[in-house]
């Protein structure tokens, strides 16, 4: 939401983790959770959960503390894949001030990848933002599957299917074993409070 | 503060290295794909500070900070708190689902959020909650898709404003009209659209389902709507009569000593499963209701009028087995002389409370309502000689007939909100402790369809009457006998309460 309280001195960057249904967004805020010290996460919220653990979203709030005066905080949110959950994924992309765009490494997920990176495109404009202007991350999960009797898509692959330019950081990830998840975090939140930064502050 | 591009790069710099000390683990562990449960690299560290042993932390007693959630919020108690988030969750939920089982739980969290607000925050809010109660009940009055599109977006304007009445200070309900005042060009439009969507189509549902138009589940919600006020078809079922009709009779007439008799605990046990079927008949027929109002249900409609016939009938087998014994005869306690030899309660269970200083019994399926009123209200009844269902009420939308249990649950809420039933009155001195607030017990006799209020002292409980002896009591007004165990007392209210 890039809310920035100049009279409390608070800001707060609204990260949202996308992608498509079950590539592990919810899995990177649980691995964050869990392995972060206590001093910067605050509690995990993880709403409307019954068998499809996301129904509707989680919310990991951080908080780096004081800096330049500034109350820093960065909010984690995650959004539910399944498309009858479409209006939910517009909802919480509104005020999103940094994109990780998390994709599944299983074959059979190639289509759905590519489609929810369209999806998030869409859903962007129509919020009066776009993915060339918003600070972006790219996860290659389930790297960890590669190594399985299970068929994955290659690195190449699926840079090519989501990152042809190079327009955004990648890193590949293992949400389960934690891999490639604080890289992510720390790269997406570098980006976001720049521009949180320079956007807002610069011109009060 | 300096905004220079300068004091900016100073700024990142100092976050980029905040968030490189701050965000890493402290710990290694790792996430099983299957069950999700997390082990720690190092199995000592499980107990560590983290709740690690859930995958999916559902931690509900934390806000949103920001966002999409107002940040005043958190001064209020944290149950406020709570009730609001849930509320607005259940909001959100309509925005993306328009369905009437999410229109439904919002209601259920607006009634529950009521109950969590003080009188004065009820002062502030009744304005801008009562605006939301209409929009929610009129959206499950109409067919699912005229649903005006606009809806959602107005519940969650007004519950913005509800939560800035809530967390601001000086508020008066003044303020509270005016700062909702933005959307009253909305509202009446929205409220123009359900009137004439509601004109449009009354018996759209009917002809849909004939027609096979309609698609299942859409227009429900208009069909409950459209109940209130008529009743269903098919109401010859015995269901909701089967307590009344089976249960011990009303008249303190001795039971005939020849029958032989099903020992105590057996007539105890099948008495509590008639009343659980009578319940469970009341739940079918609730549901019965809403299916009735489905096109696509109705094989599932025919399955549960089956059941429910099915169990009423078993009902009547256990009752008659049960009570034949019992030989219900002479309603009439006045005109019917006391028995010479020693009579018997002709109850087996009874309910007891205190009342005007003295231990009261009654047959416990007569009660319809048990509990104190809403907002200290009781305390206004000491003085009144009668009750009007409609005090029963938390707030003027929510419904009587879901707070009702037994046969009068089955009537219209539109037929209850106009009765009014006399409180009892002794004609002994009032006496010495009197109760500010005081328990109601609203009894209602389904033979004679006569109900009356006590305002009692004290919750009732049931007991069994065997182990008191029964003396009949016909001079006593109220009072059908006596029941004694030494020096105990319990005063056995008669059919003549209800007169
Ligand atoms: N093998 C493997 N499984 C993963 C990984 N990340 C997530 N999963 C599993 O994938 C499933 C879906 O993950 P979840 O986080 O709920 O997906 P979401 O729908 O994107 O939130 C869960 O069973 C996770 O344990 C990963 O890196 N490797
Ligand atoms: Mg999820």
């Amino acid at each position: 939401m890039a809310l920035i309280d100049l009279s409390k001195k608070e800001v707060h960057c609204k990260v949202v983790y996308y992608g498509p249904g079950r590539c592990g967004k919810t899995t990177n805020l649980i691995y964050i959770y869990n392995a972060m010290s206590d001093a910067a996460k605050g509690k995990m919220l993880t709403i409307e959960t019954k068998g499809d653990r996301t129904l509707f979203f989680d919310l990991l709030p951080l908080n780096l503390g004081k800096i330049g005066g500034f109350d820093i905080r960065i909010q984690l949110y995650t959004v539910p894949g399944q498309t009858i959950y479409a209006s939910t994924r517009k909802l919480v992309l509104k005020g999103v001030d940094g994109v990780v765009f998390v994709a599944d490494s299983l074959k059979v997920r190639k289509a759905k990848n590519i489609e929810s990176l369209q999806d998030l495109a869409n859903n962007l404009k129509e919020h009066g933002k776009s993915m060339d202007e918003i600070p972006m991350v790219i996860q290659y999960n389930k790297r960890d599957l590669v190594s399985s009797p299970i068929p994955t898509l290659s690195i190449e692959e699926m840079k090519k299917d989501l990152n042809p330019q190079n327009k955004w950081p990648d890193f590949e990830a293992s949400a389960v074993k934690g891999a490639g998840v604080f890289e992510t975090l720390r790269e997406i939140s570098k980006l976001t409070v720049k521009y949180v930064a320079k956007k807002h502050l610069l011109i009060k | 503060m300096n905004t220079s591009e300068n004091s900016i790069e100073q700024l990142t710099q100092e976050m980029e290295n905040a968030i490189d000390s701050l965000f890493t683990p402290t710990k290694k562990i790792e996430i099983d794909p299957l069950t999700n449960e997390i082990k720690a690299e190092n199995n000592t560290q499980r107990t560590g500070t983290s709740p690690s042993a859930s995958a999916a932390p559902e931690i509900h007693d934390s806000i949103p900070p920001s966002g999409l959630f107002d940040q005043n919020v958190t001064k209020l108690p944290l149950s406020l708190q709570n009730a609001l988030r849930e509320l607005y969750q259940g909001l959100m939920t309509i925005e993306w689902d328009m369905a009437v089982s999410h229109i439904q739980k919002a209601r259920r969290l607006l009634d529950g959020l009521s109950g969590n607000l003080t009188a004065d925050q009820i002062g502030l809010t009744q304005h801008v909650m009562t605006q939301m109660a209409d929009i929610l009940a009129a959206l499950e009055a109409i067919p699912l898709n005229q649903v005006p599109s606009h809806s959602p977006k107005l519940l969650l304007n007004l519950f913005e404003v509800l939560e800035q009445v809530l967390t601001s200070d000086n508020m008066t309900p003044e303020k509270t009209i005016a700062m909702a005042a933005p959307l009253s060009q909305e509202l009446n439009n929205f409220f123009e659209e359900i009137e004439r969507i509601q004109q449009d189509t009354p018996f759209q549902l009917e002809q849909g389902a004939a027609a096979g138009t309609t698609s299942p589940g859409l227009a429900s919600a208009a069909a409950i709507a459209r109940d209130l006020h008529r009743p269903l078809p098919e109401q010859s079922i015995p269901s909701l009569s089967l307590v009344p009709e089976t249960e011990p009779p009303v008249a303190p007439k001795p039971v005939t000593p020849a029958a032989p008799e099903a020992p105590p605990f057996l007539q105890e046990a099948v008495a509590k499963h008639t009343m659980q079927l009578s319940r469970w008949i009341d739940r079918l027929n609730a549901l019965e209701k809403i299916l009735a109002g489905v096109s696509g249900m109705e094989k599932l409609l025919a399955f549960h009028r089956q059941l429910k016939q099915e169990m009423a009938a078993q009902g009547q087998i256990l009752a008659q087995a049960i009570h034949r014994p019992m030989a219900p005869v002479a309603p009439d306690v006045r005109t019917e002389a006391p028995e010479p030899a020693q009579p018997a309660c002709p109850w087996r269970m009874l309910a007891r409370t205190e009342w005007w200083g003295k231990r009261i019994a009654f047959p416990q399926e007569y009660i319809a309502f048990e509990g104190k009123l809403p907002w200290g209200r009781g305390k206004q009844l000491l003085s009144k000689d009668s009750l009007p269902l409609s005090m029963l009420k938390k707030w003027p939308w929510s419904g009587i007939r879901s707070l009702l249990t037994g046969s009068l649950s089955s009537l219209e809420d539109s037929q209850l909100k106009t009765m009014v039933m006399p409180i009892l009155v002794s004609q002994e001195p009032p006496p010495s402790i009197i109760i500010t607030e005081p328990s109601v017990l609203l009894l209602w006799n389904p033979e004679t369809s006569k109900g009356c209020v006590i305002l009692a002292d004290s919750p009732s409980t049931p007991f069994k009457t065997d182990a008191w002896t029964w003396e009949d009591a016909p001079t006593k007004p109220f009072f059908a006998g006596i029941l004694r165990k030494n020096d105990d007392a319990i005063y056995v209210l008669s059919q003549d309460i209800f007169s």
